[in-house]
């Protein structure tokens, strides 16, 4: 759906900021794109709809280039911005302008959303709501469009805590086998249980894009307490962790009894972070593994084997 | 691909008469109220095609205006229609629809004057002249051109509105001052070592040549800055 290769991208030509990024995205996901301030998230959000020209490379999206902003490809995005730039317009006369804009837009969806983000009265003036009422009166909007992609900036900046709980919610039910939403973030947390796949950004380069089932097969997420902790380490299976007050959250790469485990977007944005290279072996074999058409993960870890082995001869 | 469609122009123009009707007709008023004012003042109607001309530069001027906000050009270019949708419903809003208003209310100041004027000096309904242009004598050919100079002025500065990011008035305007200026001492410069002297004293042998060319040349570069506002429109980022 989306296909981002070797794409180059600089606000000034000196400093670049994306350098040969390839990126691929699939419909039926919906991808939290996590990193952190200034590492080009928005940016990298405006390339893939048409809003930024890369400087060489090619973006596409279902199949067009997106800086050609065709309508046909518009009228299947949708791009709900982290700052709203509302007209002078009730909420009725917004959607009656709008909404023929979208052939799929549904007005049940869209008055559905909106009952959930308890706003009821649609004939209040966008321009008097506050930011976080005109976010939820946009992104319902956006989810009834149905569009194909969605492509959301920072979308829980300014609601409150049941409001992001419900945003989880109206999101999971909108998504579909031929959708794609993309939700950029850095608040991690807020959006854990509904992302379904994971792309991590930082410094111009994609450290992680794996969905929740790979991720899940990789690695674990554990509470460990001290003596469990050292046990790990002289294994070699921690990758990463951090103290709590139960002792450590780490990330380890995948330990049989994973019962107990406790996934931890926040952790593993960290450990994207720090451990670069370790997280990059261990993703990148299984993309390697996918290329050459082997998706069992033990058939996979024999890949990266052998790919290992290949590169030291 | 399907970039024209009248469907969506159809829809951008909805979007635009249901979000900006107040500001028109507010203008419309204005222009209402200051020309029955006029006509009652002078018993005679003076619309200055000069304050329509500046009213309509103004507001070709804002026609995308809306670019020169980081969010409202995201907004904008995310609108599910092409750029030369975008650009030829700009077209017909500054060089048809706005002219008419403004016209339109004009002509509706003047002739709601008329029977105040009755009143006030108490004779019968009668307007003297409507007069557009002082001095000049009215016909086909004087409309031709002033409509041509405006649509040719009106497209100067919609290119200018899609250009310029903020204050794009009056950045264009004062492009336009300084290409006239320059294109003035140019003409004199030339003039000057051509003729030996100033070549505006010069007349005109053939007056109908002359205007054929003066529209032919403002029909041209009327054409010349809405293609360039299309491809402006079509690189803009946000």
């Amino acid at each position: 759906m989306i296909e981002i290769n070797n794409m180059d991208f600089g606000y000034s030509s000196k400093k670049k900021i994306f350098k040969n990024l390839n990126l691929s995205l699939t419909q039926g996901h919906i991808y939290g794109l996590l990193g952190k301030n200034g590492m080009g998230k928005t940016t990298l959000l405006k390339i893939i709809s048409g809003l930024r020209f890369c400087d060489s490379g090619n973006v596409s999206v279902f199949g067009l280039q997106s800086e050609k902003r065709m309508a046909e490809m518009l009228s299947d995005i949708y791009f709900v911005t982290e700052e709203m730039d509302v007209p002078a317009l009730k909420i009725s006369e917004f959607v009656d302008i709008y909404s023929p804009f979208y052939p799929n837009f549904s007005q049940r969806d869209f008055e559905k959303y909106l009952g959930q983000f308890e706003i009821e009265d649609t004939t209040q003036k966008l321009t008097k709501l506050s930011h976080g009422q005109k976010k939820k009166v946009i992104v319902s909007f956006a989810l009834a469009s149905n569009t194909k992609l969605l492509i959301m900036d920072e979308p829980t900046n300014g609601m409150d805590i049941p409001s992001k709980s419900i945003f989880r919610k109206v999101v999971a039910e909108a998504i579909n086998d031929d959708k794609t939403f993309i939700i950029s973030t850095h608040q991690v947390r807020d959006l854990q249980n509904v992302i379904d796949a994971v792309v991590v950004l930082d410094n111009g380069e994609i450290l992680l894009n794996a969905d929740m089932n790979t991720i899940c097969k990789k690695l674990s997420f554990k509470v460990l307490n001290p003596f469990e902790f050292d046990e790990l380490s002289k294994q070699g299976k921690v990758l990463y962790s951090e103290d709590n007050i139960m002792g450590k959250v780490a990330i380890c790469t995948h330990l049989d009894n994973d019962d107990d485990d406790q996934f931890d977007m926040e952790l593993l944005f960290c450990a994207a972070i720090a451990e670069k290279k370790k997280m990059n072996e261990i993703f990148s074999a299984s993309e390697e593994a996918k290329r050459d058409g082997k998706s069992n993960f033990a058939e996979e870890m024999e890949y990266k084997l052998n790919y290992k082995n290949q590169e030291n001869e | 691909m399907n970039n024209l469609s009248y469907n969506r122009i159809v829809l951008l123009l909805q979007r635009y008469f249901r979000e900006n009707w107040k500001i028109d007709l507010i203008i419309a008023a204005i222009v209402f109220g200051f020309d029955t004012l006029s006509s009652l003042n002078q018993g005679s109607s003076s619309i200055s095609i000069f304050m329509i001309i500046v009213l309509l530069a103004i507001y070709s001027g804002r026609m995308f205006a809306i670019l020169g906000r980081p969010q409202g050009a995201m907004n904008y270019l995310m609108l599910p229609a092409s750029p030369l949708e975008k650009v030829l419903t700009g077209i017909l809003l500054s060089g048809l629809y706005f002219p008419i208003v403004i016209f339109a209310s004009s002509l509706l100041g003047i002739m709601a004057s008329i029977p105040i004027c009755a009143m006030i000096y108490n004779s019968g309904l009668v307007m003297k002249s409507i007069n557009f242009l002082p001095n000049v004598e009215f016909s086909p050919k004087i409309i031709i051109a002033v409509a041509l100079f405006i649509l040719m002025i009106n497209s100067i500065m919609m290119f200018g509105s899609v250009y310029f990011k903020r204050k794009a008035v009056i950045k264009t305007m004062l492009c336009l001052l300084a290409f006239n200026f320059a294109v003035t001492v140019i003409g004199l410069i030339l003039g000057w070592i051509i003729y030996k002297r100033n070549f505006m004293l010069l007349g005109i042998e053939d007056p109908s040549y002359t205007y054929n060319i003066v529209c032919i040349a403002m029909a041209i570069i009327t054409v010349f800055f809405w293609v360039l506002s299309y491809f402006r429109l079509k690189e803009t980022e946000a």
